[in-house]
């Protein structure tokens, strides 16, 4: 059933396994737009250095991050440098053409994984813009940028809020209304699709995943004025891909569920729900507001996830972040936390002394090892040294409660206790 | 040391350099061809910030393709005088913008004859030079500068 499935999600949507359809298409649309000049290139960078005072923990920014030893990582230029460049097109003013390409240090670099934009954009009236292919994903203040340092003022975004999120570009289509209102302008934007990003498993030592997600739907309401921009957005997916990892436990408790035991089936099943990515539903909903009236900044951002399988990260998340423009300068100090939902708790349930140590066991740990319960305050400053250049250094100091690994590459060993973590990060930021 | 402490002085001059006061005035001008007869520096701001892509005038409205200039002093006071944004956060806006894909940020020209050219050929563009080099090719609505948003003279 499922293989007819994709056999006819393939037929039916020829255009959302888009990449390799669309990106030659794009290409000869804007080969001739070359020789008009109104093809231009352009794009953004961070160099940047971290390091931290703990020799047995590894910190990510994203999920698709590998440190370069696994669990033990010193000082590296590795966490935050990249480059992008971005090639853009207008051969009509209705219609935007564009491709971005982005290099940084990731799990599995493929040219499907570093095209993170190409889309045609249509605007077939003032109000409307729709577009088509690959882009943005829309469900968060600034998803969609959270690799362009140059446009925020820290050196990376809140990783209690954006270091989780699994989604990094959207193969799928959109459609954005704009009108006026209430001061200021309105963008209603609904978007759908579906998107694919490989992952390490412990900082690539238990190898890789190809994490798929099928029935991306996300609808977002925002209002900018001259100084704020406010943003509320709801979106949900289905994962369409499962950890290979797992595949013996599941296999094992999957047996048990279908072998009709009086409650121990039961409890199986339910264990192996929360142990399977694959089917698994998850939603997130945001809200977020930034004020700038050029001396002070103040940006906060809340959130809240939900689904259907433990083993998906999932509670309530925010951060808030407060900085004081002094001509170029500019100082700042911000809070983020994430907070889960309660840990699966193992003596729910109870399979027989020889399932609990062979599945049940296994299963609430490995459930309980993608939670993420910790918090970081930072403080740093930005400086604008060129107008299209920024040097910035941020000190953040971490702390994560067991059990889980939170945000971090870490040995299995540590995933039972607390940590604490001191970082220095300096980055220049630049566009061009 | 010394290599260093130079560096750093001379990136001091230029960050202290980009945050002076400017009191060029700039014009905002269309074609004389343009419907429009004149705007406010909100409606011209929320143009130069990707935020609409139309003004409204007498209930009809009027796209608007705005044309920005490359950085420099004209490019500076403008937006210093329209929104009081530096141009170092004009920029960061803009990236924010543009590389997420959200909205294309407006073709840069390189001087004044460039902008009063294609300004003066498209109907429904909008670009701003220094007040002194305007000529009659293209319709003034707003003056900036000089401390006070000025409409200009009928």
């Amino acid at each position: 059933m499922k293989q007819i499935f994709l056999c006819k999600d393939r037929l039916i949507f020829p255009w959302v396994r888009p990449i390799w359809v669309f990106l030659p298409l794009f290409i000869l649309i804007m080969l001739p737009t070359w020789a008009s000049e109104i093809l231009s290139v352009s794009g953004f960078g961070t160099l940047g250095y971290q390091a931290d005072n703990r020799s047995d923990v590894a910190t990510i920014r994203d999920l698709s991050q590998r440190p370069k030893d696994g669990y033990a990582t010193g000082p590296t230029w590795r966490l935050d440098s990249r480059l992008g460049v971005q090639i853009e097109s207008r051969p009509d003013p209705r219609v935007d053409l564009v491709v971005q390409g982005l290099a940084y240090d990731h799990y599995k670099a493929n040219l499907n994984n570093t095209i993170t934009l190409a889309y045609a954009a249509l605007r077939p009236t003032v109000n409307w813009n729709i577009r088509l292919g690959r882009l943005g994903y829309d469900a968060f203040l600034m998803a969609d940028y959270r690799n362009v340092g140059y446009a925020y003022p820290w050196v990376r975004p809140p990783t209690e809020f954006y270091g989780w999120i699994p989604i990094f570009s959207v193969d799928g289509a959109d459609a954005a209304y704009h009108f006026s209102g209430s001061d200021g302008i309105w963008s209603l934007k609904a978007q759908g699709g579906k998107s694919q990003v490989w992952m390490p498993i412990n900082g690539g030592i238990g190898g890789g995943y190809h994490f798929k997600t099928d029935n991306l739907a996300t609808l977002s309401a925002s209002w900018q004025s001259a100084s704020w921009r406010v943003k509320g957005a709801y979106s949900r997916f289905t994962s369409a891909s499962d950890i290979p990892l797992l595949a013996p436990l599941q296999a094992g408790l999957a047996q048990v569920a279908s072998a009709n035991l009086p409650a121990t089936s039961a409890q199986a099943a339910d264990l192996l729900q929360h142990v399977s990515l694959e089917g698994a539903r998850i939603s997130y909903t945001t809200l977020g507001a930034t004020y700038d009236d050029n001396t002070w900044l103040i940006q906060a951002e809340m959130g809240h996830t939900t689904a259907t399988a433990d083993i998906v990260p999932q509670g309530n998340m925010g951060y808030a972040s407060l900085g004081r423009h002094f001509g170029a300068w500019m100082p700042f100090f911000t809070f983020s936390t994430y907070r889960p939902k309660s840990a699966l708790n193992d003596t729910a349930y109870d399979l027989g002394a020889t399932l609990n140590q062979g599945l049940r066991d296994p299963s609430v740990y490995m459930a309980n090892s993608t939670r993420i319960d910790q918090h970081t305050l930072s403080v740093g400053v930005r400086w604008d040294f060129t107008p299209r250049a920024a040097f910035k250094v941020q000190l953040d100091t971490m702390r994560s409660h067991a059990p889980g690994c939170g945000l971090r590459s870490i040995s299995p060993t540590l995933r039972t206790q607390d940590i604490h973590l001191n970082q220095l990060t300096a980055t220049v930021d630049f566009i061009f | 040391m010394r290599p260093l402490l130079t560096l750093l002085c001379c990136l001091g001059v230029c960050s202290v350099a980009m945050v002076q006061p400017t009191q060029a005035e700039v014009d905002v001008i269309v074609s004389p061809e343009n419907p429009l007869r004149t705007v406010t520096a909100s409606e011209v701001s929320d143009l130069y910030l990707g935020r609409t892509r139309s003004i409204t005038e007498g209930g009809v409205s009027v796209a608007i393709r705005p044309y920005d200039m490359v950085d420099g002093l004209v490019r500076d006071a403008f937006f210093m005088n329209l929104n009081g944004m530096q141009i170092n956060q004009v920029n960061a806006y803009w990236a924010r913008l543009r590389f997420s894909g959200e909205v294309l940020q407006p073709s840069h020209l390189p001087d004044a004859q460039a902008m009063l050219d294609t300004v003066s050929h498209d109907h429904n563009a909008m670009g701003y030079v220094d007040a002194t080099l305007v000529n009659d090719c293209v319709k003034i609505l707003l003056r900036l500068g000089g401390g006070a948003h000025v409409p200009p003279s009928p």
